[in-house]
């Protein structure tokens, strides 16, 4: 795993990208061409702040934008603070009746759990893989293996409105990223993401420098973090087992004490990310946006991942670029990278060809 | 209302005058600093907090803002009061900043009152294990086949990127600058063979060196590192006069009264004289640096004269 990391190059990460970007592109209920759109917005605000590969300015309006906006505004701007406005400007719908959750209820009956076998299975191995690429991490992850399942899926209209594998797959996809998010970190002390470089600054403060002797000099730590994953997980679930009854009463406040408190959370949340205010009145502008596209049908979600990607594939394609002196055959003459673009060119044809039978199918059960 | 006031009046003015009284500090202070969390500014933050607020006998809370390399923290400490309750947490990139931007929110010298660096740390070049002799082989080979060796450096604008800039300069070596996001990111481009050469710290370089999969050519201090002794610096090798250490140190807003900026030099001191503070400032890859609010002036001084010249020789572009 770790030998595979490192193979892992600028090309193989602009190829990895084009491929996601691909993928993400099909995200969404509406259409194709709408969620394209989308994620050229996201990438568009991911242009926003200092640019990596010369340190330009770009867009800099403020200097708490020097570098970038930060995800976690648009995320909760897009997706929190919206909700709650559409909620607000709609008549407040009766409460959800209560229902009274029995433990039978919270088991998945047989043909649930049958049904979630597959979805889990290429779940956590979307996960398993982004996790332990440095510089990629559960978000990511999580974003692909939604996108996977929907094109799996037999269903995917069904997809955004609880759905069981579009939950248990991205889940899943979490899960195992931040499990293997330890791979690089431990193995070669390299943070995969902002969660892993917290816990290698909080080792820092304790006097253990992680690096690839760890292992070997600190065999009771590092064994002590594999024992917590396991002690964790079952933690979490006997934590979270008696309380499924509270959470379910969280649906029994009336919305318009609700929804004041959700906002009142993502501010104070998005606050303290940065301890910036711009932060938080950017998350209300992304609220208000993620509004009106919701009125005229435009997804948010390719939206995000165009955000997170976009900045990972310029950088990586101009890294790319600057290292084998502009060549672009580099991208087809490494292996890695050659597979990655292979896979891209099929889902084009694939995504082609099945929009090309559809409409055979269409046609033929009208006429 | 007029009656509520006359009672909130007197009571007030009981409030105050016992504080007025008290001596400095009489409330809680905060170290800011403009980093992520877990960083190694607020790994040194927090170490200074905790051992500073048992001498100041108030707490000492920490305060991320991050931002634009450290420049919106320090935008904000500049202009807080200079009652003494508000210190900033600097790292040497404060000195890059004055010579790397068109135009700072605040003085990057005069805005301040420098109390004290923490720690002083060199970078060290660093090359896959077996891949050259000595630091003298690689500007050798550097100049051999000009721009076929990569350095990768941890951002455009960072200390480290600049100090490779700096080693071509003197050497008149020239060399492909490869910019990745922090260093760990480097690192790893390294270790898989995308980059040539990374200049970082002890923190990026050293287990990897001690693992045996890095090579220490040489680091970049001006004379040897009481810590690791045998690694001959860049000066005694290939660039006579070369000499570059980055730092931490606590700054102030300027304008703060001589004593108390005297009193939280001396509680600085003290935290750094407790042997966990400095070991664990060692275990950063730093020496614990005591110094006077002179010196750090004077050595931040000399930091932006010479990256001034480095980013204008190097056609660095400015922000």
């Amino acid at each position: 795993m770790t030998v595979v990391a490192l193979k892992f190059g600028a090309p193989e990460y602009a190829m990895l990208v084009i491929l996601g970007l691909l993928a993400a592109s099909m995200i969404g209920t509406g259409s194709q061409i709408r969620s394209f759109a989308m994620v050229i917005f996201g990438i568009a605000l991911g242009l926003v702040g200092a640019d990596a590969t010369t340190g330009y300015y770009r867009f800099v309006a403020m200097p708490e934008l020097a570098d970038g906006i930060s995800l976690v505004s648009l995320a909760m701007g897009l997706f929190g603070v919206s909700e709650v406005i559409r909620h607000a400007s709609t008549r407040p719908a009766a409460n959800t009746p209560t229902l009274s959750i029995r433990m039978r209820d919270v088991i998945p009956t047989r043909a649930q759990a049958k049904s979630l076998v597959f979805p889990i299975v290429r779940g956590s191995s979307i996960g398993s893989f982004f996790g332990a690429l440095p510089g990629t991490g559960a978000a990511i992850a999580s974003f692909m293996a939604y996108a996977m399942e929907k094109r799996f899926s037999r269903s995917p209209e069904k997809f955004g409105k609880g759905h069981l594998p579009g939950l248990a797959a991205p889940e899943s996809a979490n899960n195992a990223a931040s499990q293997t998010g330890f791979i690089p970190t431990l193995t070669l002390g390299v943070p995969g993401d902002a969660v892993m470089a917290l816990i290698i600054g909080a080792l820092i403060l304790n006097g253990i420098i992680p690096g690839p002797r760890l292992m070997v000099d600190q065999p009771e730590l590092f064994w002590g973090v594999i024992a917590s994953f396991f002690v964790g997980n079952i933690i979490l679930l006997l934590i979270n087992i008696p309380l499924i009854k509270l959470w379910v009463l969280l649906l029994r406040i009336p919305y318009q004490k609700l929804y004041p408190m959700i906002v009142i959370m993502i501010c104070v949340g998005v606050y303290s990310h940065r301890t910036s205010v711009t932060d938080v009145l950017l998350t209300l502008a992304f609220g208000v946006l993620g509004y009106l596209m919701k009125n005229y049908r435009f997804e948010p979600a390719p939206v995000l991942l165009g955000f997170v990607l976009g900045p990972l594939l310029e950088d990586n394609f101009r890294r790319t670029m600057l290292l084998y002196g502009g060549d672009f055959t580099i991208f087809v003459t490494r292996p890695i990278s050659a597979v990655l673009v292979a896979c891209s060119a099929f889902l084009i044809v694939f995504a082609i060809w099945s929009s090309f039978s559809t409409r055979r199918i269409a046609t033929r059960s009208i006429g | 209302m007029f009656k509520k006031l006359l009672i909130a009046l007197p009571l007030a003015v009981a409030l105050a005058l016992p504080a007025a009284a008290q001596e400095f500090p009489d409330r809680a202070l905060r170290i800011v600093h403009g980093f992520g969390a877990g960083g190694n500014a607020d790994t040194v933050s927090r170490i200074m907090a905790e051992e500073m607020s048992k001498s100041l006998g108030q707490p000492v809370v920490v305060e991320s803002r991050p931002g634009a390399g450290g420049t919106v923290a320090s935008g904000y400490v500049s202009k807080e009061d200079p009652d003494g309750y508000t210190m900033q947490l600097m790292v040497g990139g404060h000195a890059v900043a004055a010579a790397l931007y068109n135009s700072l929110p605040y003085e990057s010298v005069d805005g301040f009152t420098f109390i004290s660096t923490l720690g002083q740390f060199p970078f060290m070049v660093a090359a896959r294990s077996g891949e050259y002799e000595s630091i003298g082989s690689l500007i050798e080979a550097a100049k051999a086949s000009p721009g076929s060796i990569k350095i990768g450096h941890s951002g455009v604008g960072s200390t480290q990127h600049l100090t490779g800039e700096l080693l071509a300069l003197r050497t008149g070596a020239e060399f492909l600058h490869i910019p990745y996001k922090g260093g760990a990111a480097a690192s790893t481009a390294l270790m898989g063979g995308e980059v040539d050469v990374v200049i970082d710290t002890g923190t990026v370089i050293r287990p990897q060196a001690e693992a045996g999969v890095y090579d220490i050519l040489a680091i970049t201090s001006g004379e040897r590192w009481p810590d690791a002794p045998d690694l001959p610096t860049v000066s005694e090798t290939v660039a006579e006069g070369f000499d570059v250490v980055s730092w931490t140190g606590i700054g102030m807003p300027a304008g703060v009264p001589n004593d108390i900026a005297d009193k939280i030099r001396g509680a600085v001191h003290d935290a750094l004289a407790v042997p966990a503070v400095s070991d664990k400032i060692a275990s950063l890859g730093a020496k614990p640096s005591p110094s006077s609010g002179a010196d750090m002036t004077a050595l931040i001084k000399g930091q932006v004269a010479v990256w001034t010249d480095v980013i204008a020789t190097a056609g660095i572009e400015k922000r």
